[in-house]
């Protein structure tokens, strides 16, 4: 059994004054493994992912962070605090300054970072593994491309060294060439131990790169599965064929 | 001669009001906060080198950081009283309106009921002094404010270029959420940059001091000329900010000069009605979400 990363325990949560949109979630992430959440739309599954950034404060229930200073209960911390943990959140709005420049993304990214010959040598490191941006240091972010804004945000997220890192649909609004990119980065990451929490529109994309697939509806986990055994699930069809059972 | 004097002591004034906009850009660009006490932090200013003058015979040029630290601290407490608990909310730029308003007649009432409402000036000795190049002929007090405002601006410029707290408040100004997400305290952020607006406001109140003569209810006709010149530079830029202030201020002097000074204010509210009908996000904004 590896070691346990996240482990979401009853969770509830919600926008502003409205109703719950995510009700008892139980959810585990283990080091090194890549899990999809999938479901219709409105399932509440980019919630999970704010909930546990701090995005939204969790209305009960707690998440715990197994984080380098041990265990953290995030519950309750504000999202810049969380961030500091060693857990990163990649929204899907693209999270990226577009009005600053390459360099000036990577450098916040690293802002947690003090030591400045760290965050030099981190920043080296990621654009080694993205040679790309390296001629593209004193651009704008939001004049490249979507392939090349798509390289920024990996390696934003890998200069903070994570140990968790949640996505929000890594596909969307991108060419197919791209999103095999994406996919691909999230598998490199992820092969040198980092766990991932993804949440995927594209269910079989998603799924093909993950070990495990967690089945979202109206704010519940349906069920759970490896990956490779998620879409032949007989509720897979009920759900997203609209054949709904009436409780 | 006389254009090219007109010309240079147009720009001169500019700078000026180019740094008394820029703090109200700052606030607006990072915290969405319209904020109309913002000449009264001004007028603060000034009544500090005023009577730092007066009383200690302090040159207002040296006293810039004192001015500075006095708007700075008064900036920290109206913020804790009165900004601090509603950030966040959706309404938020439509509510300070209404909230720097209201500080606005406070602070207003209070230096009227403190000083009355006469005209003052500090009057350091080059405030009415001149310097001539040739046939070109240049009030000092003119020249020293121009020069020490536009110093102040790239001061801040280069600040918010290259330090790491200047690129994450330029973070901020992009989108509070992304800046939470690489780990950026945003409320502090917040606070900072409305203290250091409040300080730029000092700074460029000492130097009003001995440019404009001023009284309490001043701040009025400030905020007019202000608010004009960040809408017209695009809400939140500051480069705009100075560009517009050099360019109107040059024509409104222009126009003092060669039709009547009664009509140079008018350049600020012609240029700005332009600009709303055919550029409404001004000359380096950009559409707000």
């Amino acid at each position: 059994m590896s070691e346990c990363m996240l482990k979401l325990e009853n969770i509830v949560a919600g926008y502003g004054y409205g109703p719950d949109i995510i009700k008892n979630i139980n959810l585990e992430l283990n080091k090194g493994d890549i899990k999809c959440i999938i479901g219709p739309n409105g399932a509440g599954k980019s919630t999970v992912l704010k909930a546990i950034a701090g995005i939204i404060i969790p209305r009960n229930g707690t998440v715990s962070f197994n984080s380098e200073k041990g265990n953290l209960e995030l519950s309750g911390m504000e999202t810049y605090e969380i961030m500091k943990t060693g857990l990163c959140f990649i929204p899907q709005d693209r999270s990226l300054f577009n009005t600053l420049t390459v360099a000036e993304n990577l450098a916040m990214a690293g802002y947690t970072i003090n030591d400045k010959q760290d965050l030099r040598g981190r920043i080296d490191e990621a654009l080694d593994t993205f040679p790309r941006l390296k001629e593209r240091l004193t651009q704008y972010a939001g004049t490249m491309s979507g392939g090349e804004q798509q390289q920024l945000i990996f390696a934003r997220a890998i200069i903070l060294k994570p140990r968790v890192i949640l996505i929000d649909e890594p596909s969307l609004g991108l060419a197919p060439a791209i999103v095999e990119q994406a996919f691909q980065h999230i598998e490199n990451i992820a092969s040198q131990g980092v766990s991932i929490l993804l949440v995927e529109q594209n269910a079989r994309r998603g799924l093909s790169s993950s070990n495990f697939g967690t089945v979202m509806d109206l704010g519940e986990i349906v069920f759970e599965k490896p990956a490779n055994q998620v879409l032949s699930d007989d509720r897979i069809q009920e759900l997203y064929l609209g054949k709904r059972k009436k409780k | 001669m006389f254009i090219i004097q007109t010309i240079i002591l147009g720009l001169c004034l500019g700078f000026v009001y180019a740094l008394m906009a820029t703090g109200l850009t700052l606030i607006f660009g990072v915290m969405r906060i319209v904020n109309l006490a913002h000449p009264i932090f001004i007028l603060v200013g000034a009544f500090a080198a005023y009577y730092l003058f007066v009383i200690f015979g302090m040159d207002p040029i040296f006293a810039i950081p004192l001015c500075a630290a006095t708007t700075a601290i008064l900036g920290a407490i109206t913020y804790k009283l009165v900004f601090e608990k509603d950030a966040g909310s959706q309404t938020y730029s439509e509510m300070t309106v209404l909230l720097t308003f209201g500080t606005a007649m406070v602070l207003d009432g209070t230096l009227s009921y403190l000083f009355k409402n006469t005209q003052r000036i500090t009057s350091p000795p080059y405030a009415t002094d001149a310097i001539f190049i040739g046939d070109i002929f240049l009030p000092t007090a003119q020249l020293y404010s121009g020069l020490i405002s536009i110093a102040l601006i790239v001061g801040l410029g280069l600040f918010l270029k290259f330090s790491k707290l200047g690129i994450a408040i330029r973070a901020t100004s992009l989108s509070r959420v992304n800046a939470e997400l690489v780990g950026i305290d945003v409320k502090f952020v917040c606070i900072f940059s409305f203290v250091l607006g409040c300080a730029l406001a000092g700074a460029a109140g000492s130097l009003v001091s001995f440019v404009f003569s001023f009284f309490p209810a001043k701040h009025w006709e400030w905020i007019a000329i202000l608010m004009s010149l960040v809408v017209l530079g695009g809400m939140g830029s500051i480069l705009g900010v100075v560009i517009s202030a050099a360019i109107l201020s040059v024509m409104a002097s222009l126009v003092g000069a060669f039709i009547a000074p009664a009509w140079s204010t008018m350049v600020f509210f012609v240029a700005l009605f332009v600009m709303l009908l055919v550029k409404p996000h001004g000359m380096f904004g950009k559409y707000l979400e």
